[in-house]
């Protein structure tokens, strides 16, 4: 449980930190190694065990004309733990 | 997936007066994993209310093809604003639960469609379905459901606040499909109806995850923490007893169309 909230403090502060740096005009290098780090936190999502939000959802397109759309479908949704 | 940073923690002058100061949300008695599901929860949310403004925008050009009338452009111009207040809002419940409103935003957003295989008023038919009879009439819902439960006065005046825009972007697509429904030649009719197989397989896909997610305590729920099962439930039955009817009564046949994309999704 302590980990969870250590986890929450840990993406509130990259996130800051990454907001902050992007103020500031950091390097591209930076800028990149500092997206990669919140695309970690996404990826593992360790504060957010079992929570659901659809981030990215939308209207979907025809399959038989631009794609699955099932695909899209899971692709979009995000699933907090 | 490339991520930014939605970072919403400077309030705007002009918001801060209509915003809530005090939610309450500190007197809720949550243990550490519950605050911390909640904080997650609504940081995810703030971020879907954001990225929601871009489908209302990109509906824009699509009404404006369809020579809709300048009422419906301009609802549609609002909406995108709205979601952005949404996510305002989100926001404030955050800092109500002790977090920085700071949170992963995805850049590779999927595009909304434009159904150029359709005749203007059906590609935006495709789309208002989608958006306002579907995803934004389950919004009534959950959001709905979510206010009767709040923790606090304060906080059932924000989700009342969205509830009210929420109902408004479902009422978009109803009120479209029922101004245009008696124009729709059989073709187009056919068509819709079996591109509403996908737009039920997208819904189901997107919520199906619900069913694998815990259960959550009373205080958890008056907080925003979805119930899994529970809320997967409720938009089934809203896509099945609201959504369906709703379709059919303008000549589409959505409730086989949703028997498919159940079927179909096994």
């Amino acid at each position: 449980m302590a980990a969870q909230v250590a986890a929450v403090g840990a993406l509130a502060c990259v996130g800051a930190g990454v907001a902050h740096g992007e103020d500031r005009a950091a390097t591209a290098n930076q800028t990149a190694t500092a997206s990669e780090h919140v695309a970690d936190l996404l990826r593992l999502q360790p504060e957010s065990k079992g929570c659901f939000q659809p981030v990215t959802w939308g209207p979907p397109a025809p399959p038989a004309f631009e794609g699955g759309s099932v695909g899209v479908a899971e692709r979009e949704s995000e699933v907090c733990g | 997936m490339r991520v930014s940073t939605l970072d919403l923690r400077e309030r705007r002058r002009s918001a801060q007066s209509r915003l809530p100061t005090e939610l309450g949300l500190d007197g809720v008695e949550l243990d550490a994993g519950e605050r911390a599901r909640a904080i997650a929860s609504w940081r995810a949310r703030m971020v879907s209310e954001y990225v929601s403004a871009r489908i209302f925008s990109a509906l824009v050009p699509q009404a404006m093809r369809a020579a809709l009338p300048h009422p419906s452009v301009r609802a549609l111009t609002q909406m995108a604003t709205e979601e952005v207040r949404h996510a305002e809002l989100c926001a404030e419940v955050v800092r109500g639960l002790g977090a920085e409103p700071v949170a992963p935003m995805p850049e590779d957003l999927a595009p909304v469609p434009e159904h150029r295989d359709a005749d203007p008023l059906e590609a935006i038919l495709r789309n208002a379905i989608a958006v306002g009879c579907c995803s934004e009439t389950v919004a009534v819902a959950l959001v709905g459901a979510e206010r009767e439960l709040a923790a606090t006065p304060a906080l059932a005046r924000l989700l009342r606040s969205i509830l009210r825009d929420e109902v408004g972007h479902a009422r978009f697509g109803w009120s479209l499909l029922e101004r245009s429904a008696s124009r729709l030649d059989a073709g187009q009719l056919r068509r819709l109806s079996f591109h509403l197989v996908t737009i039920f397989r997208h819904q189901l896909a997107t919520y199906a995850p619900l069913r694998d997610l815990p259960g959550a305590s009373d205080a958890a729920v008056s907080v925003g923490i979805m119930d899994g099962p529970a809320t997967f439930r409720l938009v089934a039955e809203t896509l099945a007893r609201v959504t369906v009817p709703g379709l059919e009564r303008h000549g589409l046949e959505a409730g086989r169309a949703l028997r498919e994309a159940t079927s179909r999704a096994g």
